[in-house]
């Protein structure tokens, strides 16, 4: 079974049983989200219930390219289930891992688990190739996500020393291996049912959205621990090496000189803003402290991109992106403080540039704080988006007199110390043990603002940026529209990056006072041209006012659905590198999108996939997605953003691709907002595209039977939810 | 460039004064791959500190509209709202925006030193 082991480890905490299912029943689905969200619809009848009932199934899927050599395609690994973290309802989600997890579990022998039920005790999973074993975890409950990984690290290896052989039992290679157990372990954050504890793994990888740590919580589910000594079996193993060349030599950067490919190829036009977005970017670790002199990219298995960072001190080592970010700035402000006092006790005259600048070079210095924090947070095993938002949020209040000691708000936090570390390991900590304000914020921001009888106003006003579904701001929906739309007509902060290039690259360049490298009508046609079967309709990338609400738009949203619930979500390949639509190394700055995906699936498969063929089962899965969230409750009067998008103009200059005045131009969209009875009569056209009942959003009959849903179609009726077909 | 004249003493408390919540400026800032992100500030010197960043961003005459609204003071809010009219990239003007704030800070420390 090429790409597969052909089976799915099925834990059942109630009972403390392992089963199996077979792999082949759902392999239909591909992999990932596809066979997660098939198996969650199988095996939870009442969609209805909440995250942290027992009965909610978390499932952890891999894809065929999981442990392979598929560059960017061999790691990630697809956590759904019912969340806890979004509002008002908790709906049924996805998050996604890196790192080491999903490989080695494919290399035990197993494309994924299915996890139901509830411990009547803490326990720990521990899968040893075809072994699996309910733990106790009376030693592990109550300790960290890192103190618990060594922990089982030491219980499982014979041989603590890294990198030496231990016997890890039967199986593949005489059951012996060099590597350590892959652990994905909740800390107290989910031990007390945070809906924004986090699952990790290792040191930095994370499953944060959803609240997935909160619900194995509520499962007395500690950690998973997996070794396995096998391998992946791959259809042909010379075409997958040959794919990868193929994209190192088309597509990726040049080793013989990086800094000057960067510099080339940089989309952004400036090597130093590199957004590591494009497969011809050489490894650039996306951390946003003042990065280490003495650090190295960190990358997941068979991946060139390498996004985190090893650093020497021990600190900080594979978080990256947001994770970095929670307390840099408080962090840089404490500490340059320091430097621009002594500048101006030096500085003589009243203005002196070369002086200032002199001193600029010593701006921005990251103390360990900002890492220490990251490692707090990941330790605690806390949603980092969530903190990163929540520190100006509780800081505008403080500000405004409304929390503090004794205030309206009353909260133990040390404001007077903020930006050292003592604040923020006291947050931090009231959040992860529920104590003080923090048994608030363990719900979530918006939960908490609700509590404190502020949500309307603070949404209203934006100064609680959480646009859809009470998470957090990501990229704005008034600029970046697609994502905006994608994330309130699915579950989540969609967290996909495929199209921010469109805005990054305008907006940077007009910082710098420079043209954009690539003009809004090339770059239009170049994305356009690949979005099959919508490859005709150019103004599917025009984001001027008139066409964000038009059938255009339609098309390009639903383009996003489906290539990322399927190429990314089920074949799992990464956000950071795809989808390829623009790349600077090819003579037609064509990127691999369309022809790279489909090759190195095919080359490990067997299969003979083409690209439409991954779109088509992308529409599929979001149908399946969609008739779960009718089953919860979702209905179209719901899919609305919280009210600051609707009032509030955006302030920064952002610039967008679009069309005025007939003729293709990067337009400023600053100032825009969305119009809401627009944005409901584009729904209307969304839900007719997709062949849903335009009053209430929800699949009809006759789109799910052509999609091969029948029994859903069928679950839907019974439930009195199926959607109208249009007369 | 023609040096700022001396602040006030009162001028210069203010300036180093830490602001409450109605007298704050809310800048951006760009994060690769995660748009921007919404920034209160709350003093002078914070605004300084803020724009090092190499992706920050706010508009020049809201930064000088702010200075003399808060702090009153005219001189510096006029140095820097007449840089938008210079020839100058944006990312230009701000760095002498940000300059024009730290020699004023610097006057301002010593002043109440």
């Amino acid at each position: 079974m090429n790409g597969y082991t052909g089976k799915i480890l099925r834990i059942n905490l109630t009972d403390k049983k392992a089963s199996t299912i077979e792999t082949e029943k759902y392999m239909k689905w591909i992999g990932g989200h596809g066979i997660g969200s098939a198996i969650f619809f199988d095996l939870v009848r009442d969609k209805t219930i909440d995250g942290f009932n027992p009965r909610n199934v978390v499932t952890i899927m891999t894809s065929p390219l999981t442990g392979t050599m598929t560059p960017g395609g061999a790691s990630r690994t697809e956590i759904q289930g019912i969340g806890v973290q979004t509002y008002p309802l908790g709906w049924f989600t996805r998050s996604n891992i890196g790192g080491r997890f999903g490989p080695m579990l494919k290399y035990a022998g197993w494309d994924g688990l299915v996890i139901e039920g509830k411990a009547g005790h803490p326990v720990w999973i521990d899968i040893r190739n075809q072994n699996v074993r309910f733990r106790d975890a009376e030693g592990l409950w109550g300790l960290d996500t890192w103190e618990s990984q060594k922990k089982i690290w030491k219980l499982v290896q014979d041989n603590p020393i890294s990198g030496s052989w231990s016997e890890i039992g039967e199986g593949e290679a005489c059951g012996r291996t060099t590597q350590r157990p892959a652990v994905m372990a909740i800390g107290p954050a989910g031990e007390n049912l945070g809906r924004i504890a986090a699952i990790i793994h290792d040191a930095g990888n994370a499953s944060g959205q959803g609240g997935f740590g909160g619900i194995w919580g509520a499962k007395n589910l500690k950690a998973i621990s997996v070794i396995g000594t096998g391998g992946v079996e791959v259809n042909d193993p010379f075409e997958l090496l040959e794919a990868r060349a193929w994209a190192k030599k088309n597509y990726m950067f040049n080793i013989e000189d990086p800094s000057k490919i960067d510099a080339e190829h940089s989309l952004l036009g400036d090597p130093t803003v590199r957004s590591a977005m494009s497969m011809a970017a050489s490894p650039l670790p996306i951390v946003f402290w003042h990065r280490r002199k003495e650090s190295r990219p960190q990358a997941c298995i068979g991946c060139p991109a390498g996004c985190r960072a090893r650093n020497d001190t021990g600190l900080g080592n594979e978080s990256a992106c947001a994770e970095t970010i929670i307390y840099a700035y408080p962090d840089m402000k404490k500490q340059s403080r320091l430097w621009v006092r002594i500048a101006c006790s030096i500085i003589e005259t009243a203005f002196d540039e070369n002086a200032a600048s002199f001193f600029a070079l010593s701006y921005g210095e990251s103390s360990d704080i900002a890492y220490a924090a990251t490692d707090l947070c990941q330790k605690l095993g806390i949603n980092a988006y969530e903190v990163w938002r929540g520190i100006p949020y509780l800081r505008a209040l403080h500000k405004k007199g409304v929390l503090g000691p004794g205030r309206q708000i009353d909260c133990t936090l040390p404001f007077e110390r903020f930006g050292e570390f003592a604040f923020f390991e006291e947050l931090l900590t009231q959040m992860a043990y529920r104590k003080g304000i923090g048994a608030d914020l363990a719900e979530g921001l918006v939960r908490a603002s609700e509590k404190w009888g502020r949500l309307e106003d603070d949404l209203t006003s934006g100064l609680l940026p959480c646009p859809y579904w009470g998470m957090p701001d990501h990229y704005d929906p008034r600029y970046q529209v697609e994502w905006g739309y994608g994330s309130i007509l699915g579950d989540r902060d969609i967290n996909e990056h495929d199209f921010n290039l469109l805005y990054w690259m305008p907006t940077i360049a007009s910082l710098k006072g420079e043209d954009p490298r690539v003009s809004a009508e090339e770059v239009s046609q170049i994305f356009s041209r690949k979005m099959i079967p919508f490859e005709n309709d150019q103004k599917m990338l025009d984001y001027s006012d008139e066409n964000i609400y038009s059938e255009h738009f339609v098309k390009l949203v639903a383009w996003h659905r489906y290539y990322t619930r399927f190429w990314k979500q089920s074949a799992l390949y990464c956000d950071f590198l795809f989808p390829d639509f623009l790349n600077l190394q090819t003579k037609d700055k064509q990127g691999m999108l369309g022809k790279g995906e489909q090759r190195f699936l095919n080359a490990v498969t067997g299969k003979s996939m083409d690209f439409r063929d991954g779109i088509d089962l992308g529409r599929k899965i979001w149908n399946l997605d969609n008739a779960i969230w009718t089953l919860q409750g979702r209905h179209r009067d719901m899919v609305h953003f919280a009210p600051y998008v609707y009032k509030r103009s955006l302030e920064p200059s952002a610039y967008m691709p679009g069309m005025e005045d007939g003729k293709w131009k990067y337009i400023n969209v600053e100032g825009r907002y969305l119009d809401k009875k627009k944005f409901d009569e584009w729904k209307t056209l969304y839900y007719e595209f997709e062949g849903w009942d335009p009053q209430t959003g929800w699949p009809t009959r006759k789109t799910l039977e052509f999609l091969d849903l029948k029994e859903v179609a069928d679950e839907l009726e019974e439930k009195g939810r199926v959607g109208k077909e249009s007369s | 460039m023609k040096p700022l004249e001396k602040p006030s003493k009162t001028l210069a408390a203010k300036l180093l004064a830490e602001l409450d919540f109605d007298n704050r400026i809310t800048c951006y800032r760009l994060h690769r791959r995660m748009g921007h992100e919404m920034v209160d500030l709350y003093s002078f010197e914070e605004v300084i500190l803020f724009l090092f960043h190499d992706l920050s961003q706010v508009k020049i005459e809201k930064l000088g509209k702010w200075i003399e609204n808060t702090f009153g003071d005219t001189e510096l809010s006029e140095r820097i709202m007449r840089l938008d009219n210079e020839e100058l990239g944006y990312r230009e003007k701000l760095l002498k925006a940000r300059n024009l704030m730290w020699s004023r800070l610097s006057q301002c420390r010593r002043e109440t030193m």
